[in-house]
């Protein structure tokens, strides 16, 4: 007998769970037993976090675990939300998906990436079978890569039907095969501001005509590059007297970023550490991107001296310290009085 | 400059970014991903795999949504969801506790029923007769009948839907001697 430990499944179970400010959400996790007849559908109880072992043996036919959560709010019909699946039977091949991303700041249960970032995927299969006598759902899985935008979301509601299939490909050994990808392929008009998920999975391969079942399934979700831009003041104009009010605009803000404006005297210099400008900051630490507006004027109180000056927007995310925007203006403060003197004398 | 109390709890709170090293570099641009991703397409890793072009299975194994394939029991403020065909009996004075109430929080089957045993039982059954290959005991299918509490069908304390009962088909005839 295959025990089946959900575990993986029950963590996943937490990402609504975390999230949700007034809905209350519950867990099901609903066991479809597949057999020559008609399937059977079995729930199993579950909290809201933990592990337990599936309490009957598996069948030659194999089941497939469904774990839903399902949303109730005051007013609205409840909605149910499929986090994940997995198929097990006693003959098929199990497998696992590990998804690595450069983010190790984030604990949540997806795990994210920017979408200029690369990321590996680490696939481990066992349980295949090679003999000529075995049958060919047994020898061989199937590997799938699907990328989905959230549009002008970011994922709420998603319907995982419209993911497109990038690629599709056959593994027939045991071991690990490890996919290293250099940046995402979620379709986008703008690969800078895409945004979305990529899900990686293992299905089984069938040649007698029956659905192929999914053993196991990883998402990746993937946020845009921020951008930022500075208006109110022009490259190349002079500050006499009070500096104008400038609108610093930043979008995409990494989830968990620290993103400040500096202004220092010089010309363009990336590494330089200026003086902050106070009103136009942000350190975020959350599920997902943001975008802000900030006007100000305070960078005047930095202005100590006359000459050439640069102001930047600054991203440190976990990524590295990025600069996003720039310009330079000068500063000319100093009073000239020209003037003339001269003397009469009168005869 | 005296740093401001923002500034302070900005780092404070930021431990878990990497500290600046010093090394800065200027955003990518749209161009230079697009040339980037142009490249990773070209050497997309799966390659070196047995590509295949069948159709997506994941579009045929598909499950159904859980509102769809569940019943409701609902009543006092509280709601749950059984697998459909779980529920053996439903006499007509309860068939109100079938539909969802607008407000009402769902909750897991065994809270659920810890809180509505005065009007909810169960029936434990095996996996066969869930599946329909042996049917119900004589003696379940009479009291069901006679029912005045809502039955849910269960297997090791978990709902479970119950097929028609279809007896297995019996060995085939052997063929006649000439």
């Amino acid at each position: 007998m295959k025990a089946l430990t959900l575990t993986a499944l029950l963590a996943f179970a937490a990402l609504p769970a975390a999230t949700a400010q007034t809905a209350s959400y519950t867990n099901f996790i609903r066991q479809t037993i597949l057999g020559s007849t008609l399937p059977v559908y079995w729930d199993v109880s579950v909290a809201s976090s933990g592990e337990r072992l599936s309490p009957t043996a598996l069948t030659i036919t194999g089941s497939r675990y469904e774990l839903w959560t399902v949303r109730s709010t005051s007013g609205a019909a409840p909605t149910s939300y499929l986090l994940d699946t997995a198929f097990v039977s006693a003959f098929s091949p199990s497998a696992e998906i590990t998804i690595i991303t450069e983010d190790n700041t984030w604990t949540g249960p997806v795990p994210r990436t920017r979408a200029d970032r690369p990321f590996t995927v680490e696939v481990q299969v066992n349980g295949l079978l090679s003999g000529a006598t075995d049958p060919a759902s047994a020898k061989s899985v199937r590997l799938l890569r699907h990328g989905q935008s959230y549009g002008s979301t970011n994922g709420e509601n998603i319907d995982r039907s419209q993911a497109s299939l990038i690629s599709q490909a056959v593994i027939s050994s045991n071991g690990k095969t490890t996919l290293s990808y250099p940046i995402t392929s979620i379709p986008g008009a703008n690969p800078l501001q895409v945004k979305g998920e990529e899900r990686f999975s293992v299905f089984t391969r069938n040649d007698d005509g029956s659905d192929d079942q999914q053993i196991v399934s990883r998402y990746l979700q993937v946020w845009p590059v921020a951008t930022a831009s500075i208006s109110g003041i022009n490259p190349g104009d002079t500050i006499r007297f009070d500096a104008p009010k400038i609108t610093v605009t930043v979008n995409d803000l990494y989830p968990s970023s620290y993103t400040y404006t500096q202004i220092y005297k010089g010309a363009p210099a990336l590494g330089t550490v200026g003086k902050v400008v106070t009103s136009a900051q942000l350190q975020i630490d959350q599920a997902a991107p943001e975008s802000r507006v900030w006007v100000s004027q305070d960078y005047d109180d930095l202005i100590d001296d006359d000459g050439q000056w640069t102001i930047e927007v600054i991203s440190r995310t976990t990524f590295g310290t990025e600069r996003l925007a720039y310009l330079t203006f000068n500063v000319n403060r100093t009073l000239r009085v020209n003037s003339m003197m001269s003397t009469s004398s009168g005869s | 400059m005296k740093p401001s109390l923002f500034a302070f709890l900005s780092l404070s709170a930021f431990a878990a970014l990497p500290a600046f090293s010093g090394e800065m570099r200027d955003a990518p641009t749209s161009a230079e991903l697009t040339e980037r991703l142009r490249a990773s397409q070209q050497a997309d890793p799966m390659r070196n795999l047995q590509i295949v072009d069948d159709k997506d299975p994941s579009e045929a194994s598909r499950p159904a949504d859980l509102m769809a394939t569940s019943e409701i029991l609902c009543y006092n403020g509280l709601a749950t969801l059984v697998p459909k065909g779980s529920l053996l009996a439903i006499p007509a004075h309860l068939k109100d506790r079938t539909q969802f109430a607008d407000g009402a929080r769902i909750v897991p089957w065994q809270e659920f029923f810890s809180a509505n045993r005065d009007w909810l039982s169960t029936s434990e059954i095996t996996l066969e007769q869930a599946s329909g290959t042996q049917p119900l005991g004589e003696s379940l299918v009479k009291s069901l009948a006679e029912s005045r509490v809502i039955h849910v069908a269960v297997l090791q304390q978990g709902p479970i839907s119950v097929n028609p009962h279809q007896p297995a088909a019996g060995p085939a005839a052997a063929p006649s001697q000439p």
